[in-house]
């Protein structure tokens, strides 16, 4: 399956290249970790099934699938992808505290969720809406 | 001077210009096969992450960051989680990306000897 980036005409950039742009890649810690969320990315573009536990999962109420992984103790990255006409598209990727309570940063969740789906939508509307992932 | 637009460079084609990144990369490899082995066989044993936890003497957050490949696991997680869901020579050797010859099996000390060399030197 061919992996690529959604490319957003409005924000004139891939959501998931801008989330990971943030790591300096001089450091190892971030290294490893975009080393990692490559591998885990690179891992389901093999899978015949979506989603593929326990890499990924299912999200309840949308279309697509997440990618969990660990930056540190308390954070998790989520990178949000789904499967179209033999395309794994990955749609956004931001992180959330591990353990949370807050309905404040529930409701943020949620927000990203809807402007994903959003991206969903935008994508199938225009299926060049895309950028290689090299 | 070129100015680059940061928003349009992919960050993981930048990374693994970097010599390191295929280390990196192999490790996460591993992390990737074991996670699956454990949630693959916890599964179909109809286990709970909690029930393999006390079977394995660890705590069920332990075995939901193995399962997402988030955590490096020293030797005696492995060896406990591994006897805890009866892995036998095959699964481990696919998870390390060892070779395994099947008709060497019946000679336990060989297939020993030969699994040691290969993941202590390399050799396959």
């Amino acid at each position: 399956m061919n992996i690529v980036y959604y490319y957003d005409p409005d924000l004139k950039s891939c959501p998931v290249k801008r989330y990971l742009n943030q790591f300096d890649l001089g450091v190892a810690k971030n290294l490893a970790l975009i080393a990692a969320i490559d591998s885990k990315i690179i891992f389901l573009s093999r899978q015949k099934s979506h989603p593929h536990p326990p890499i990924s999962k299912s999200l309840h109420n949308y279309n697509f699938f997440e990618i969990r992984h660990r930056k540190n103790r308390n954070i998790l990255i989520r990178v949000i992808y789904f499967c179209c006409e033999g395309k794994m598209i990955l749609l956004n990727a931001f992180e959330k505290p591990d353990n949370y309570d807050s309905q404040k940063i529930k409701k943020d969740i949620e927000k990203i969720f809807d402007t994903t789906a959003m991206y969903r939508q935008k994508y199938l509307k225009n299926k060049n809406l895309y950028e290689d992932y090299k | 001077m070129k100015i680059t637009n940061k928003k349009n460079i992919d960050p993981i084609a930048e990374a693994r210009k970097n010599k390191h990144f295929k280390r990196y990369s192999d490790e996460a490899d591993v992390k990737i096969r074991f996670a699956v082995a454990v949630y693959d066989a916890r599964t179909k044993k109809r286990m709970s992450q909690q029930e393999l936890a006390k079977k394995a003497q660890t705590t069920q957050k332990r075995i939901s960051n193995i399962e997402n490949a988030d955590i490096d696991l020293g030797i005696s997680a492995i060896y406990r989680i591994s006897q805890a869901l009866y892995f036998d020579s095959k699964t481990l050797a696919d998870i390390f990306g060892c070779d395994f010859n099947p008709l060497q099996a019946q000679s336990p000390e060989i297939e020993s000897r030969q699994f040691q060399e290969s993941v202590f030197c390399g050799k396959s």
